[in-house]
């Protein structure tokens, strides 16, 4: 069995999570590597997803894990040279068993780029230190409010483009953009901004890559 | 990506439908001379269920001197942002502008799709209509099976491409370099593209265009990496063409008529084929296409060739089946076992007759009985309501027949599930270069009598029943056989919002009328029983199929006689003599194989 770690940017982030795992089977495939499949009716390859991420957000830290058995390195690069532009295997290694990386993800880092210079930004870091941190985005049609505060770890500002943020990433989710678009609307910034997803940990904040890597990544 | 771009994307649903970098895309040249936009007018998932589209992409890229980029019809939502945003339609590839393409071709798969054509063109920055186009427009190709009656679209369309487009593609395209080259202006460039084989230039052509016809297939061109859209297709599978046109001649049919003559290619060649599919698309399904797969002499030899090759990817192979016997059902039952379908078009042996449809009530029960046996539960078929000399009778008949599967599943199903059945009719829609072409559509109240009439027959039988609508029906007959009057009927339709006319969410069929109505064109003129005086308005084109071959099996539809399968012996249908050289390379029309 291989842990995969990988990054899904450009195009890629708008392929919707069912559709990236699809990428990665064909894109196994199709380099005729042999991977262990599902009994039944509909015979499936074994292979595991961390939990979706949002589209238009990109990652350079998303993990599966595949029912292979192959070199890690010779996999990665076999591999990259078979998945769509924007998708890329960055580490991988084998593993025992199935880390089940939906599970673990519990946090995220993500580094918010401003497309232009914003004077006051700093001032953003202050929303985070409101009693109520209440961010407002459309669900299905419906405009949902909600506090958000207990789903941010923090929220820095670096310089007049770059915001950092540390947000419950799992099944307690904070998605990056909708509070970033929240912000935006506050504190009037009107230039757009790009979202990447840098790192996840879990619940003691451990990085996922010493999880799952150990020290050699 | 631009941020333009970016920010649009996120404003739409399914945005990775528009965002490109899909796997396997060619390197786009930026030195092009030819800047080529290959366009399908429906959404992303349909568009990429096409083989011809994918076949004429690859062609032009493989040459030095062109670039092909793609584009599909945008949905509603991305559409409006579109406009609100002074944007124009743009390529996958490199987010280009139609507008800024030399050429761009749409492919015309089925006529509800024509006021998507017209969309795509105003979207995109050209003029809809052919006569306000100038130096600078691009030059408007369309080919597919509906171009083989280009009339109702001449007024939108700057050359049509009718026939097989693998060698008619190449030559247009040396066509439009060298013009560039040489600082020809646009008429003469048209001038000299209507010089080409299958090509049909309103206003310029003169006299028949003559149908373009590959002799072989197994020196044609066929796309074994093609590229993987970003969501799931209609179809997610790789599709291995076998052979082209058909022998059966069912009259009703189109396309057994205007891809003949039957052109295969050799199981090796097939097989090499589908050794690169694997490879090169990853996709966990392959199926063998054609018009009747059956048909194919070697199947036998095929499938035992690629089925270790597909066994040991994981592949399933798929048989687009309407006749299952013993021994595709044995390669099938080793895989996936999903529905079978079968298409007896008609109730009753006699309407079978009238319309040449060589499958009698045993052979649909035979293969029944064996699929059952082989643990098969569910069965769909199809079938058409409206043929000519269509009776009640032959309406219950359907019912019969539901009830004999159903009796047929007791005593040989190995499946303890219950059979799942369900049927589906169409409507008849008499179409060009068939022999039913001169033939009436029934009315829309009949339509919807005669589907009533069905729908209680089988109620009590516990199948599910789907039915076309039967408005999409008649305005589908007024497009395909529609003359020169409907270019006016087709824009007035537009004009009036109609667009995705083949999407019942869509489909406006007052508006269609209303647009009947303002240009005074009587949509009955269509639908209608079409004198055999007259020429027909697509007789402009010559199919390749004689007009007395057609009149001889009209003539014998009314007699219920039957026309035996043209590989059993030549029917004289007229392509021997069209087309020689293609009829004689290849093995259809009586020879072993």
């Amino acid at each position: 069995m291989l842990i995969c770690k990988y990054k899904r940017v450009g195009n890629a982030s708008f392929v919707p999570h069912l559709d990236t795992l699809r990428a990665v089977v064909m894109g196994i495939r199709r380099i005729g590597v042999k991977a262990e499949y599902s009994e039944g009716f509909n015979p499936h390859m074994k292979i595991f997803f961390g939990q979706p991420l949002p589209i238009g957000t990109e990652s350079e830290c998303e993990y599966f894990c595949a029912y292979v058995n192959e070199e890690p390195n010779e996999f990665a690069e076999k591999l990259n040279k078979s998945l769509p532009s924007g998708l890329q295997i960055t580490a991988a290694a084998r593993a025992e068993k199935d880390p089940n990386v939906a599970k673990i993800m519990c946090f995220a880092d993500y580094t918010v780029t401003m497309r232009g210079k914003v004077d006051n930004l700093r001032a953003v870091e202050s929303f985070a230190e409101l009693d109520e941190c209440v961010i407002s985005y459309e669900q299905k049609g419906e405009l949902v409010k909600k506090d958000v505060k207990p789903l941010i770890s923090f929220l820095r500002v670096c310089d007049e483009r770059t915001v950092k943020l540390r947000l419950s990433c799992g099944n307690k989710n904070l998605r990056a953009d909708r509070l970033t678009n929240s912000l935006c609307k506050i504190y009037g910034i009107t230039c757009g901004y790009d979202i990447i997803k840098t790192n996840m940990y879990d619940c003691n904040f451990v990085d996922l890559d010493t999880i799952l890597f150990g020290s050699c990544n | 990506m631009k941020s333009e771009i970016k920010d649009l994307l996120l404003k739409v649903d399914k945005p990775a439908r528009y965002c490109g970098g899909e796997f396997n895309t060619p390197h786009i040249r930026s030195d092009a001379e030819l800047r080529f936009l290959m366009c399908f007018p429906d959404v992303y998932e349909v568009a990429h269920s096409n083989l011809g589209i994918k076949i004429l992409y690859y062609m032009l890229n493989n040459r030095a001197d062109t670039a092909c980029e793609s584009c599909y019809m945008v949905w509603s939502d991305m559409l409006t942002e579109l406009k609100s945003r002074g944007m124009r339609l743009f390529s996958q590839e490199t987010h280009t502008p139609l507008c800024e393409f030399d050429a761009v071709g749409f492919s015309l798969q089925y006529e509800m799709s024509y006021t998507n054509v017209l969309a795509m063109l105003e979207l995109g920055g050209v003029p809809v209509l052919r006569a306000e186009r100038g130096e600078a427009s691009p030059i408007i190709v369309a080919g597919g099976p509906c171009v083989i009656n280009p009339m109702p679209l001449t007024d939108f369309i700057d050359v049509f491409s009718i026939g097989d487009g693998e060698e008619a593609i190449s030559l247009l395209a040396d066509t439009i370099v060298k013009g560039k080259r040489e600082g020809w202006g646009r008429n003469e460039t048209l001038k000299r593209i209507a010089e080409i084989d299958g090509m049909f230039v309103p206003g310029v052509s003169a006299g028949k265009v003559r149908r373009a016809v590959i002799d072989s297939l197994e020196t044609a061109f066929f796309p074994t990496k093609v590229q993987i859209p970003n969501i799931e297709a209609v179809f997610s599978r790789s599709v291995l063409e076998i052979f082209r046109g058909c022998t059966r001649g069912c009259r009703f049919c189109q396309a057994g008529m205007i891809y003949r003559p039957v052109r295969e290619r050799t199981p090796e060649t097939l097989k090499r084929y589908t050794e690169e599919l694997i490879a090169n698309n990853g996709f966990d399904e392959i199926t063998l296409s054609s018009l009747s797969t059956c048909d194919y002499p070697c199947l036998r030899e095929l499938l035992a060739k690629i089925k270790p090759v597909c066994d040991e990817r994981h592949v399933n192979i798929s048989l687009p089946s309407t006749r299952v016997d013993s021994f595709e059902a044995e390669f099938v039952a080793t895989g996936r076992l999903s529905s079978m379908t079968f298409a007896p078009e008609a109730g009753t042996q006699r309407l079978r007759d009238v319309i040449n449809k060589n499958v009698t009530e045993n052979d649909v029960l035979t293969s029944c009985g064996y699929a059952f046996e082989k643990g098969y539960h569910a069965v769909k078929l199809y079938f058409m309501l409206g043929l000519p000399t269509e009776t009640d009778e032959d309406i219950l008949g359907i019912a019969e027949l539901v009830k004999k599967i159903k009796y047929c599943y007791k005593s040989h199903a190995s499946s303890r599930k219950p059979l799942s059945l369900s049927v589906s009719t169409s409507v008849f829609v008499p179409k060009p270069f068939t022999p039913f072409q001169w033939e009436a559509q029934i009315s829309l109240p009949e339509i919807e009598r005669r589907q009533a009439l069905l729908k209680n027959a089988l109620k009590p039988l516990n199948v599910k029943y789907n039915y076309h609508d039967g408005k999409t029906s008649r305005i589908e007959a007024t497009l395909a056989r529609g003359d020169e009057r409907m270019n006016g009927v087709i824009k007035a339709a537009y004009d009036s919002g109609c667009i995705f006319d083949s999407w019942t969410e869509f489909f406006d069929y007052d508006k269609w009328m209303d647009a009947f109505e303002r240009c005074g064109v009587e949509p009955d003129d269509y639908c209608g029983e079409q004198s055999l005086e007259i020429p027909c308005a697509w007789e402009r084109i010559e199919a390749g199929i004689s007009r007395e071959f057609l009149l001889r099996e009209r003539e014998k539809s009314r007699r219920g006689e039957l026309t035996k399968d043209c590989r059993k012996g030549c029917n004289n249908c007229g392509i021997n003599k069209e087309y020689p050289s293609a009829f004689k390379i290849n093995c259809a029309g009586g020879n072993e194989c």
